[in-house]
This record gives C-alpha cells, sequence and structure tokens, in this order.
C-alpha cells in the first residue's frame, strides 16, 4: 500500500536541502514505527518520492512525500506518531492512502501556489499590472538556467493570480514539463518599469502543489483517503 | 518563529547554513532561566565535531544536570568567518543561538593539535580575550579537555582550566563549585584556585614554568595551595555511568553518520606509538547487555540506518561474538548495516562481515605499522607476518580482492631495510593472491593500498623522548618506499600513498610543546592560519614566518631527542603508567624485545594503582 504525506517546511529547517529532508525522513520513519517497504537488494532503501525541491531558504505549507507500506496503519495513528518524532519546522498534516496505479509525488506536480510578499512594498499598483498581464495572450520572458537561456511565453503557465493584503498569490505551472519559479512572474509584472526582483528582495512561500486530472488542477492532497482502522 | 542568529540573507550565501541553524532531532532545548549556560565546543567543522563521541558523552551528561544547560558550538567555515569578522556578528551556540560570550562555560575539545589555531577563532568570534590571564570577571570559564590535554602546555595560556582525564566524573563538583562561586560572588581567581584543587582539573595560571639556558625547562612550579601533581580522571564502571541513547541526529551529513556503540575503553596492547593505549589505560568493558539496551534505544531515538562498534581495538572485547551476533539479529532485517572497524581478520571477523557487509566492495584492512618484523618489534607491534598473511589467505578464499595496509615512516630504529620491507610485504601479499586464486576464478586484479603515515611521537608514550625526522627524512624516506614499490613483481596491483610532510612536522612541534608555543599560535593565527588539519586550507609559509618573528625554533621540539631525566612539560600529569615504566619500554624497542600484552603477563606499567577494570578484577 502507498500512502502520501503533506508536510510543511518552515523555521529553521528553510535551510535543509532536499537530499536531507529526503534523509530525515527516512530516520522519521524509523523512528516513527512507520512500516515501511525498502527495496530489494544488497543496499535496500526506503520506497520513497518527493515533490520537486523547494528552493534553500523557502518556506512551504505543501511538501509531499509518497511511500510505500508493509502493512496498514491508520491516518490517525501515523500521523500522531509523526507528529512526536518531528521536528517544529516539519509539520505532519496528513497521510492518506493513494489510490491504485498512482502517479507518484515527483511526477504527478504540474502545478504549485505560491504567495509573494515584497520586503520592500512596491509604489506600483498591483491590481492594474496583474490585470494587465492577464489580459495578454502571450507574455514572453528571458528563461535563464544554468546552462542555457531561452526565451517562453509563460502567459499559458500562469494559472492564478492575484493581489490582496499586500501579497501576490499565484498558481504556475510546476513540474518536469512546465516549470516556472514566482521571481519570474513577479519579474515579468514590472517589466515595464524594469525592475528587477530576486527571490532575496521576496518573501515566497510555496502553499500547495496540485496535479491534473481531467484537465483540472487539483491539490495532491485530494488524491486518495484516510485510512481508518 | 524559531531564532537564528544569522539572518537569511548571510544563510543564503554560505555553504551548507544547516551547519549553523541547530534544531536537529534529540538537540536538547531547555528554559535558560537559572541555568549554569554550557557552550560544549569541537573546533572543527560541524560535520566533524557531530561525529565525535566524547561529545556527545559529555552533552548528554551536563543536560542530565537539572541545573545546567549545554549547548554545542562548532567552527565556522572560512566563508561565514569573513562575514563574520565583517560584520561584527558574535559566536553563537547551536541550541539557543546566543552568543558564547553570555555563557558560563565554554568547553573545548582537543582532538587533534592542528586544530590549535581554531581554537583562536572560536575565542576571537566570541570575544574572549586569548589569554586567560586578560579575561574579565564576566567571561566565560574556557575549559578544555580531551587526548591533547595530556600535554596542554602549547595552549595552557589560552585556558582558565584543564581537564585531564575522561570527563564523565568531575564536572559536577566543577558546576557545584561554580554555583557557590555565583552566589558568594567570589572572584574569579579564586573560583580558579578553588577549581584546581578538583580531582583532574588543572588551572595553569598558577603553575610558574622556568627555563635552562639551553631552552629545557628548569622548573615547573605550583602556586601555593595548587597541587604538584594532576592525577587523571577515569570512570571505574562503564556499564554504570552516562552514555547518550538519544544523540543529535544532524540534517546534513556527519562524517560519522551513525550510531556509536562504545564497547570498551583502554587497550590492552602496548604498541610503544600510540599515545590512546596508554593514556587510556586500564582496559575497562561495557557490559555486553547493557551494550545490547543501548543499541536498541538509540536505533529507536533516531532512526539510524548504521550502527557501529567503537573501540581501540574490539578483537579484545571478550563477548565480541555475542554482542556481533546480537547486533546481527536485531537489526539485519530491520536495515539497519552494522559496521566492524577495528577487527582482527580471522575467520570468526571474516564471517561476521560476509553476513553484514557486501563482500565485492568490502575492503580487507591491517595497521602492521611497520613492514619488517624486527621493527614492529621495536614498536612492540604484536601482529606478525603469519597473523597478516592468514587472515588475507582466508579473506582472498572468501571472495575479497581488496587490502589496505597502513604503516608509519619516521619510527625509532627505523633503517632502510624496514622502509623497504613496507613495499615487499605488499607484494607479498599481492602475490598471496594470485597464488591462491586460480586465473579462471579471478574477479580482475587485486587491489593493495598501502599508506604510510610519518610518525609523530607523543607524551606519555615510551618514544616521548624520540627525535622526530624533519621533512626532507619525510620525504626521502617516502621516496625510498615509493621506489621499492617499483620494483616489486606485482607493483602494478599496488597503490602507495603517503601523507603530508609539513602538517606532520608542525603536528610533532605541538604535541610535545611547551607554553613558549602560545605566542607562535596568536601570531600564525593572526597571519590567517586556520583549519591546518583541512589540506585546501593549510599553509605552510604563514607559519614558518610564525616561528621566525616569535624566535622559536620548531626543530628543538620535533627533531631534538631528551634525556630521560630531562623536566618534560607534561611530567606534572600522573596518567597511572609510569615514568619508570615507559624508560623500560624506550630500552626495549631499542633492544627489540616485545613486551607481552596485559591479559598475556602485567608488565607493572602502573595503571593498575586506580584499581578498576581488567588490572583489578584479573
Amino acid at each position: 500500500m502507498k500512502v502520501r504525506i503533506r508536510f510543511s517546511k518552515t523555521g529553521a529547517l528553510v535551510y535543509i536541502g532536499h537530499l536531507d529532508v529526503m534523509r530525515y525522513f527516512q530516520k522519521l520513519f524509523v523512528r516513527s514505527g512507520i512500516p515501511v517497504a525498502y527495496s530489494e537488494g544488497f543496499s535496500p532503501h526506503q520506497l520513497l518520492s518527493f515533490t520537486p525541491p523547494l528552493p534553500l531558504g523557502m518556506e512551504s505549507t505543501g511538501e509531499y512525500a509518497d511511500v510505500v507500506l508493509t502493512n496498514s496503519i491508520t491516518t490517525k495513528e501515523a500521523i500522531m506518531h509523526l507528529r512526536k518524532h518531528s521536528v517544529d519546522g516539519i509539520y505532519i498534516s496528513s497521510f492518506r492512502a493513494l489510490p491504485e496505479k498512482c502517479e507518484n509525488a515527483m511526477a504527478a506536480v504540474k502545478a504549485a501556489s505560491y504567495s509573494v510578499k515584497f520586503c520592500k512594498k512596491p509604489s506600483e499598483d498591483i491590481n492594474m499590472l496583474i490585470s494587465g498581464l492577464l489580459s495578454k495572450e502571450a507574455m514572453m520572458v528571458t528563461k535563464k538556467s544554468k546552462k542555457s537561456e531561452r526565451m517562453i511565453n509563460i502567459r499559458p503557465l500562469i494559472h492564478e493570480l492575484t493581489y490582496e493584503d499586500d501579497t501576490v498569490n499565484m498558481m504556475i505551472s510546476s513540474g518536469s514539463i512546465d516549470n516556472i519559479k514566482p521571481e519570474l512572474v513577479i519579474n515579468a509584472l514590472f517589466e515595464a518599469s524594469q525592475k528587477s526582483y530576486t527571490s532575496q528582495d521576496l518573501l515566497i512561500k510555496r502553499i500547495d502543489q496540485y496535479t491534473l486530472i481531467e484537465d483540472k488542477l487539483i491539490s495532491l492532497d485530494l488524491i486518495g483517503s484516510n485510512i481508518d482502522g | 518563529m524559531s531564532k537564528l542568529a544569522l539572518s537569511k540573507e548571510i544563510l543564503l550565501s554560505v555553504d551548507k547554513p544547516a551547519r549553523y541553524i541547530g534544531h536537529e532531532v534529540n538537540a536538547v532545548i531547555k528554559d535558560p532561566k537559572d541555568k549554569i549556560r554550557f557552550a560544549m565546543c569541537f573546533p572543527d567543522l560541524y560535520e566533524i565535531g557531530m561525529s565525535h563521541l566524547g561529545i556527545q558523552i559529555l552533552y548528554d551528561m551536563l543536560n542530565s544536570f537539572e541545573d545546567v544547560w549545554c549547548e554545542r558550538v562548532y567552527s565556522v567555515w572560512t566563508d561565514l568567518f569573513a562575514i563574520m569578522k565583517e560584520k561584527k556578528i558574535p559566536l553563537f551556540a547551536l541550541e539557543s543561538q546566543d552568543n558564547i560570550g553570555d555563557f558560563d562555560f565554554l568547553g573545548i575539545t582537543l582532538q587533534y593539535e592542528m586544530c590549535y589555531t581554531n581554537i583562536l577563532q572560536v575565542l576571537d568570534l566570541s570575544g574572549i580575550p586569548f589569554y586567560a590571564t586578560d579575561r574579565g570577571e564576566d567571561d566565560p570559564i574556557v575549559i578544555c579537555g580531551g587526548p591533547c590535554a595530556y600535554n596542554p602546555e602549547p595552549v595552557a595560556d589560552f585556558f582558565d582550566l584543564v581537564y585531564i582525564g575522561e570527563g564523565e566524573t568531575s564536572y559536577r563538583l566543577l558546576i557545584d563549585l561554580f554555583k557557590e562561586h555565583k552566589m558568594y560572588k567570589t572572584t574569579r581567581c579564586d573560583f580558579l584556585k578553588k577549581a584546581g584543587n578538583i580531582p583532574g582539573i588543572y588551572a595553569p595560571q598558577f603553575y610558574c614554568v622556568s627555563y635552562n639556558d639551553d631552552g629545557t625547562i628548569k622548573s615547573f612550579d605550583a602556586s601555593t595551595g595548587m597541587p604538584s601533581v594532576i592525577r587523571k580522571e577515569i570512570v571505574g564502571s562503564l556499564t554504570d555511568t552516562y552514555y547518550p541513547t538519544k544523540p543529535v541526529v544532524p540534517y546534513i551529513k556527519a562524517t560519522q553518520d551513525r550510531a556509536v556503540l562504545e564497547i570498551q575503553r583502554g587497550c590492552i596492547r602496548g604498541c610503544r606509538f600510540c599515545q590512546a593505549g596508554s593514556v587510556y589505560k586500564p582496559i575497562r568493558k561495557r557490559d555486553e547487555k547493557k551494550l545490547e539496551q543501548i543499541a536498541k534505544e538509540m536505533i529507536k531515538n533516531t532512526g539510524y540506518d548504521e550502527i557501529s562498534l567503537s573501540s581501540l581495538s574490539s578483537s579484545d572485547y571478550p563477548e565480541l561474538e555475542q554482542i556481533c551476533n546480537f547486533l546481527i539479529d536485531e537489526f539485519s532485517d530491520r536495515h539497519v548495516n552494522i559496521s566492524l572497524p577495528s577487527l582482527r581478520v580471522d575467520a570468526f571477523s571474516l564471517d561476521v562481515m560476509k553476513k553484514v557487509q557486501d563482500v565485492k566492495k568490502s575492503v580487507i584492512t591491517f595497521a602492521p605499522e611497520a613492514g619488517s618484523q624486527r621493527m614492529r618489534n621495536v614498536i612492540n607491534k604484536g601482529l606478525t607476518i603469519d597473523d597478516i598473511l592468514n587472515g588475507c589467505r582466508q579473506a582472498f578464499l572468501g571472495g575479497w580482492t581488496r587490502v589496505k595496509l597502513y604503516f608509519m615512516l619516521g619510527l625509532p630504529y627505523e633503517t632502510e631495510e624496514d622502509m623497504e620491507a613496507i613495499a615487499t610485504l605488499s607484494n607479498e601479499i599481492a602475490k598471496l593472491y594470485y597464488d591462491l586464486i586460480p586465473k579462471e576464478e579471478r574477479k580482475g586484479k587485486v587491489s593493495i593500498v598501502s599508506s604510510t603515515s610519518f610518525f609523530v611521537p607523543k607524551p606519555f608514550t615510551p618514544f616521548q623522548w624520540a627525535k622526530m625526522n624533519t621533512m626532507d627524512e619525510f620525504r626521502y624516506k617516502a621516496h625510498v618506499v615509493n621506489e621499492a614499490m617499483r620494483r616489486q613483481l606485482n607493483f602494478k596491483s599496488i597503490k602507495y600513498n603517503w601523507h603530508a610532510a609539513d602538517v606532520s612536522v608542525l603536528e610533532g612541534v605541538f604535541a610535545r610543546g611547551d607554553r613558549r608555543l602560545s605566542k607562535v599560535l596568536v601570531r600564525a593565527y593572526e597571519k590567517g592560519c586556520i583549519f591546518d588539519a583541512w589540506t585546501e586550507t593549510f599553509r605552510y609559509e604563514p607559519w614558518q614566518e610564525a616561528f621566525e618573528e616569535t624566535g622559536v625554533d620548531p626543530a628543538f621540539y620535533y627533531n631534538r631527542e631528551r634525556d630521560t631525566k630531562e623536566i618534560l612539560p607534561w611530567d606534572f600529569i600522573d596518567t597511572g603508567v609510569t615514568k619508570d615504566f615507559l624508560i623500560r619500554e624506550y630500552i626495549n624497542a631499542k633492544n627489540e624485545k616485545v613486551t607481552p600484552n596485559c591479559r598475556q603477563k602485567c608488565s607493572g606499567c602502573g595503571a593498575a594503582r586506580y584499581g578498576v577494570g581488567e588490572c583489578h578484577e584479573s
């Protein structure tokens, strides 16, 4: 049986990298007595899959880990044990059995939602900028990676974009196919005023991650069901 | 929101910020109110310091005291160091992220000489004066301990107190004394004097050293009311003492990323180069049933996927078979790996290794330390060529194809033949493989990796009077071995590595140094020497300048044979092992005479005076 665990990563834990979070969960499962399945072979490892890495320094309330179990355990019991043995910055919010033949957490992700606050509040009318951007059919921006630089149209990759209480909320494409960073959207908003924001100038938080089911973006948390006793 | 001493901007600009944030699983958080605040420091990188069992034991013990909150602090890497210096950010403890300068105690473990400049970095960033006598009433009490504290003199000026021996015994007395000092508002000086009368604790500033014209020590005098001899402290029973069953689990991979089970302390063998074997005498074992309980608790509390045995020589643990079988039965189907270092290679250990490791990946390790039997007799290393070849024979037949050999160069009375014997021994092992395993059964070549380190004489060993080689001599010796390797028939199956000579020489200076070296350390630190144990940061030139500018001749300390009548800087310490015994052993070394191990026959080293451990029981 495969389960999906939703967790948040906050406080000091934002400085722990992805691989270390994976190692953290491997140990957390052992401490919590979660009956995790291991691979075969001479150096067996836990059958575990995570959603795409969260950048170092970013908080999130919507991280996921999928794990295969050898025996069943109730959601209530599992959450109780996991919370008891976890640290403050990693909080387990759900533990749900996944349906058979479900894509793993890494492959399932198609979009992610973020909240973005500015360290220094800009003078522009952000609601105007947002409606300007959303009214366009195409928005070409330069996407830089370590290796290359290329122009992409980010407009179809923005699924939601709003501004409320000094916070930009957005749902944008994420995952292995179309992946964009929230900073890219913010910089697209301020393209006209030629402002450039880096992750240092912004307080970005990942809120949740979504998969695509019948053309609808659905939170990874809504897949599967609680395990009752 | 958890408190962090460093800003987000800084944390995101340095390598591995997880080194500086604390908040790990099993880290101890207490209410600081009315607590004695103790900062325990391993003066090297987090990943190194977190791997150290001694600190884990002391952390566990001090936090078991209700009136103490012990936290951890490590050296900051060069990237963060530059930022903290520039922005004047004080050094902080990991748990509370509070400034070290505000603590009651700063404890620093001295595990190797090449971390001495890192001590100065810790003091510097904490805003604590380098020299103990410059410190004010409100500065933390700076105390050190660990193996290098058996000759604390090169760093004695930097410490208010030095703890000689095993930490489990005297800290409670020290804390109580400190609380009294706080309550009655006595002076720092008064406190230190009293502390210097607690068993095992040395307060260097109340001792005066004078020197002869030739640079040797003329006298070492204690002030009135201070003990003239400090006797090392040891734990009587390892079974009934502190053991960290809930060690802190780092987020990032530490050098030793596993649960550690200390099965015994001390060693029955009398290798004449080995300081640990001498200062940790007498041998004391931890009860096997107790170890089983500790092992289970540790895995449950940490979630580690590996457990390792720790001791100077695990094969000498009487219930080794039971503890190995227990670990295999308990953990092998729970995906916990078992690692068994310092095991003698024999039928039993190979059988155990087969059960817990992948033979294809694992390596058979021997530490003959010297190539020739003559030289092994000089150093009293009771490992014969037959032991090695028999071990290898069984290993090769069992499917192993990789052998690692550790040797030392520059041992006393070493000849060119002894050096070349390192190469012939390596060759003989390779030859054994090819003779033993028919061509059609071989999976490629056998791999022999032979490494030599340069011998550094250490205090409290029979070689404490010996002359250490110069850098040129070391390099020549490595060259001799390398050339001899190339002449071997099977040289293509052998890889030879040797250590850097410059670091070894510095280690040699500080290992047997005296108080006149503190100014060299300060000067070297001012010149930017830091993380000298790391090849990427170590530079020899500034050290050379530091010696020249302070008028200290390093050769006096390392490249000089001492007379056995000379007053040695560490003579005021009593480790139990007597000077007479060490002199006897120094002579035995010269005569190539082997001394039996403690189980074969008591040689009267003096450690039996402690009345504990195997000396006492047998």
